[in-house]
């Protein structure tokens, strides 16, 4: 689905990125693991557009990707979420989700002026989208609040319905764990498992090993901004120069 | 009494416009817009201009507003990659070039000797008092079009994606939303409320020189935007009337107090007018009204 190839992005003389071949296959979760600094959350900036890389080569779905900005990348099904939660805090939590809603006539500024009965009926349709999507959390009883009000975790949620409403092929999540409760963890894994079975493909940057475990089909260990290695959980967390290169210093 | 409080209706009216403008474009979208009086008075020039020429009122003035439309446009076009203080440092560059056009191009602008004689549009139709009530009225009509313009791209999904990109617009293109183009559009439409601004300026004044455009004007549009709540075109409205109250009610002091004499009641004019708004941000912080939010829980989407 998603095949990243001789990707490379340096910053003054540091070779930041440097990765030979990743495939994110289809309706699977990739993990993405690594110790701090080897590069995975640079590579989710190159591949999500906020940087450009020097050189290589982004594919999804067949079609070439790389260096597209942000915006074409999510036209084309592409959407990553943040490590840190990025909620837009003035909308509600319901605004957040329709927002993401592609092709709206009313952003238009012609058509909110004079086809309001027209956006009023696509409002209607998007709010029904929405809703399906946070009953499916329980986040509808608070879909009038300030999305500041969420803990950490709703925030991730959100983050992830928000970007369900672009119906991508492919959401990249960064950290999804980061900053969650326990709890709240096991909310979002089951979320994530049911998308994925509802054909949504996913890759996804943890440091969390257990959340890695209970939800990646296969796992890239990257170090010093390549992929060292590629396998299933178990045979990532068993080799050797993985346990010398990260899991080493848990022991 | 009654002509100057039609005077200061209309005042209230042309900062209130420009307080719509400034409330959109920073209240609601994040563009800080400290060279507002540049647009202002490239509005109230060309609409003066036109006028003189022999064109009708109402043309000259939708001229004004094709004018300000372009320039904001261009300029939020050439600042893009610009955010917040860069952003306010180029509109206030914008506003100085301006300023220093209308000075010097003395054959078009008559530089600081200004345009006097602008032709007030339906002057035949009545005089004094009655003009002046007249103009008031279609001063109100003005605010009303430009409120309701204002206050229906709020509410549109527009709106949403304005204030998303004034939160985070990393987010917001990551969602699949071209900030640029939403930051020109929101630029521009701004600017067509000021193109209002200037035109009723200029037909009410029948005289402009470029002192009158001075960055009080982008001042008072602040303070009009941060009393009445950042981002909401009711709370606009009643900010504006806020501070007009406040800068023109101190100017009674001296009948209060005739012991004080007109230098003391200028300075002690200046210090009330700051500690009302040092009071109102200690007591009231995010403004008189809140910003719109949709509420549709209850399936009313509108």
């Amino acid at each position: 689905m998603l095949k990243i190839s001789d990707l490379t992005k340096k910053f003054g003389a540091f070779q930041a990125l440097n990765v030979g071949q990743i495939d994110i296959p289809r309706g699977q979760v990739t993990g993405i693991v690594g110790p701090n600094g080897a590069g995975k959350t640079t590579l989710f900036n190159t591949v999500g557009g906020a940087f450009r890389p020097d050189t290589g080569q982004v594919m999804l779905d067949g079609t070439d990707i790389t260096g597209l900005p942000p915006h074409k990348l999510a036209e084309q099904g592409l959407v990553r979420t943040f490590q840190i939660s990025r909620d837009l805090g003035a909308l509600t939590i319901l605004e957040n989700l329709l927002l993401a809603r592609p092709g709206q006539l009313g952003e238009s500024i012609t058509a909110s002026l004079f086809s309001r009965a027209r956006i009023r009926a696509e409002e209607e349709n998007a709010v029904e989208q929405a809703r399906t999507l946070l009953e499916r959390v329980d986040l509808w009883r608070l879909a009038d609040q300030s999305a500041a009000n969420l803990s950490g975790g709703q925030k991730k949620l959100l983050e992830v319905l928000r970007a369900m409403m672009l119906s991508p092929k492919v959401i990249l999540l960064d950290e999804p764990a980061a900053g969650v409760a326990p709890t709240m963890e096991g909310v979002l894994a089951d979320f994530i498992l049911s998308l994925k079975a509802e054909g949504v493909t996913f890759a996804i940057v943890e440091h969390d090993m257990e959340m890695i475990e209970r939800l990646c089909d296969s796992v890239y260990v990257m170090t010093e901004g390549r992929e060292m290695m590629h396998g299933s959980f178990h045979e990532v967390t068993s080799d050797p120069r993985v346990l010398e290169a990260y899991l080493g210093s848990m022991v | 009494m009654i002509g100057y409080l039609t005077a200061i209706l209309i005042f209230v009216i042309i900062s209130a416009l420009i307080g719509l403008a400034l409330n959109l474009q920073w209240g609601q979208a994040g563009m800080v817009n400290f060279g507002i009086f540049g647009f202002f008075a490239v509005a109230a020039y060309v609409a003066a201009l036109s006028a003189m020429a022999g064109v009708p009122a109402l043309v000259a003035a939708l001229l004004a507003v094709i004018a300000t439309v372009i320039l904001s446009a261009l300029v939020a076009l050439v600042s893009a990659r610009l955010r917040e203080d860069y952003l306010a440092i180029a509109t206030l560059a914008f506003a100085e070039a301006v300023r220093l056009f209308l000075l010097n191009e003395t054959w078009l602008t008559g530089g600081a000797n200004g345009l006097p004689g602008i032709p007030r549009p339906l002057s035949g139709v009545a005089s004094g008092l009655h003009y002046e009530l007249m103009f008031l009225g279609i001063s109100v009509v003005v605010l009303a079009l430009c409120f309701v313009f204002a206050q229906l791209l709020t509410v549109s999904p527009f709106g949403r994606v304005l204030r998303a990109l004034r939160e985070d617009d990393l987010v917001a293109s990551t969602l699949g939303k071209t900030t640029l183009s939403f930051r020109v559009r929101a630029f521009a439409a701004g600017g067509a409320i000021i193109g209002a601004a200037g035109s009723l300026h200029s037909f009410y004044f029948s005289y402009i020189d470029p002192t009158q455009f001075g960055a009080f004007v982008t001042a008072y549009a602040f303070m009009a935007v941060i009393a009445g709540g950042r981002g909401s075109n009711t709370g606009l409205l009643i900010g504006a009337v806020s501070v007009m109250v406040l800068l023109e009610g101190t100017r009674f002091l001296k009948d209060l107090m005739p012991f004080l004499d007109a230098g003391q009641a200028a300075s002690l004019r200046l210090i009330l007018i700051g500690v009302g708004l040092i009071l109102l941000l200690i007591y009231r912080p995010q403004g008189f009204m809140r910003e719109y939010r949709l509420q549709a829980k209850d399936g009313d989407v509108s």
